[in-house]
C-alpha cells in the first residue's frame, strides 16, 4: 500500500516535470530558424574544392550563414517568394587571390549543377584576403594622393558573384 | 450512496475513458510522425503550416488538460484506500491493477504527445 503511494507520487512528479520544458516559451517559438543544409552531392563538390585549395593553402569552406533556410526553400517550392536570394559559399582567410579565383571559376559550374532546386539567383563566393596580398587598385591610389590613408589592418573581404539561370 | 460515489469516480478511470485518452495521444504522435517522415508531401499543400499551427494550439491545451486528468486518475487509482473494505475485494483489485498499468502506459504516450507537440511547433514560424 505504501509502495503504491510512492509509485503514485513518482508518477505525478514524472507528469509535472516535463511541463518545465513544455510551458517554456523558448521551446515553442523564440529560437533560431533552421540552418541551410547542403545536399550530399553539393557537399561532396565543396569538399573536393576544399581539398584542391588545401594543396596550396589551408582553407575552410562553409555554407552555414545562408539566408535560404527551411522556410525560404518551402516558400520557393510554393512559389510565394518575392525575390530570389544568393547561395553564399564562404571561404576562410586566403593569401593567394589568383589561385582561389581560378578554383572558383572551375568549381562554380559544378556547384551550380548540384543545386537541384531553382531557388537561387546567383552563387556568391565570399572570402577574406590577407592584407599583404591586396593588390593596390585605383581607389587606394586615390586615397594616397589625397593623403587619406586608410587603416587597413583587417583583412579585405572579397565577394565573387556567379549568375545562375533564372527561374 | 457508495454506489453513486464509485460511479462518480468511475467516469475518469473507466475503460472507455482510458481508451479514448490513449487514442487521443496516439493520434497526436501519429500526426507528428507523418509530418516528419513525409514532409515533401505536406509541403505541396500550402495551408499545411496554418493547419499545423492550429493543431499545435489544440494539442497544447489537450496536453495541459491531460496533465490534470492524469493526476486525478493517479489520485483515485494509487492514493485510494477505500477499496480495502469492499465486498468484492479480489475482483476490484484485479481491475484496478489493470487500470494502474494502463495509466502508466498513458503517461508514456503523454511523453510522446509532448514531444510531438513540440516538434509540430518547430515546423511553424511564429
Amino acid at each position: 500500500m505504501f509502495l503504491r503511494k510512492i509509485l503514485g507520487a513518482v508518477l505525478i512528479i514524472g507528469l509535472l516535470f516535463p511541463m518545465l520544458f513544455f510551458l517554456n516559451p523558448f521551446m515553442w517559438g523564440m529560437r533560431r530558424p533552421p540552418e541551410f543544409i547542403p545536399s550530399e552531392r553539393l557537399e561532396k563538390v565543396l569538399e573536393r574544392m576544399e581539398k584542391e585549395i588545401n594543396e596550396e593553402e589551408p582553407v575552410e569552406i562553409d555554407t552555414y550563414d545562408n539566408e535560404p533556410n527551411l522556410w525560404y526553400l518551402r516558400d520557393c517550392q510554393n512559389k510565394t517568394l518575392d525575390s530570389l536570394s544568393n547561395l553564399k559559399v564562404s571561404l576562410s582567410t586566403i593569401k593567394n587571390d589568383r589561385f582561389v579565383k581560378e578554383k572558383i571559376k572551375k568549381y562554380a559550374p559544378l556547384i551550380e549543377a548540384e543545386i537541384d532546386c531553382r531557388c537561387y539567383d546567383s552563387l556568391l563566393f565570399v572570402y577574406d584576403l590577407r592584407k599583404e596580398e591586396v593588390p593596390s587598385n585605383a581607389e587606394q591610389d586615390l586615397a594616397k594622393k589625397y593623403g587619406f590613408e586608410k587603416q587597413e589592418e583587417e583583412d579585405r573581404r572579397i565577394s565573387i558573384g556567379w549568375k545562375i539561370r533564372k527561374r | 450512496m457508495e454506489n453513486q460515489k464509485t460511479m462518480k469516480q468511475g467516469i475518469i478511470t473507466s475503460y472507455s475513458f482510458l481508451r479514448l485518452q490513449s487514442i487521443a495521444f496516439f493520434f497526436i504522435i501519429v500526426w507528428a510522425l507523418l509530418i516528419k517522415n513525409f514532409q515533401i508531401l505536406f509541403v505541396v499543400w500550402k495551408h499545411i503550416e496554418l493547419v499545423n499551427k492550429i493543431l499545435f494550439v489544440i494539442y497544447f491545451f489537450t496536453v495541459l488538460i491531460s496533465v490534470v486528468v492524469l493526476i486525478k486518475q493517479i489520485r483515485s487509482l494509487y492514493f485510494n484506500d477505500d477499496d480495502d473494505d469492499d465486498d468484492d475485494d479480489d475482483d476490484d483489485d484485479d481491475q484496478n491493477t489493470l487500470k494502474r498499468i494502463w495509466v502508466v502506459f498513458n503517461i508514456i504516450l503523454y511523453y510522446g504527445a509532448l514531444t510531438a507537440d513540440l516538434y509540430l511547433v518547430s515546423q511553424s514560424r511564429l
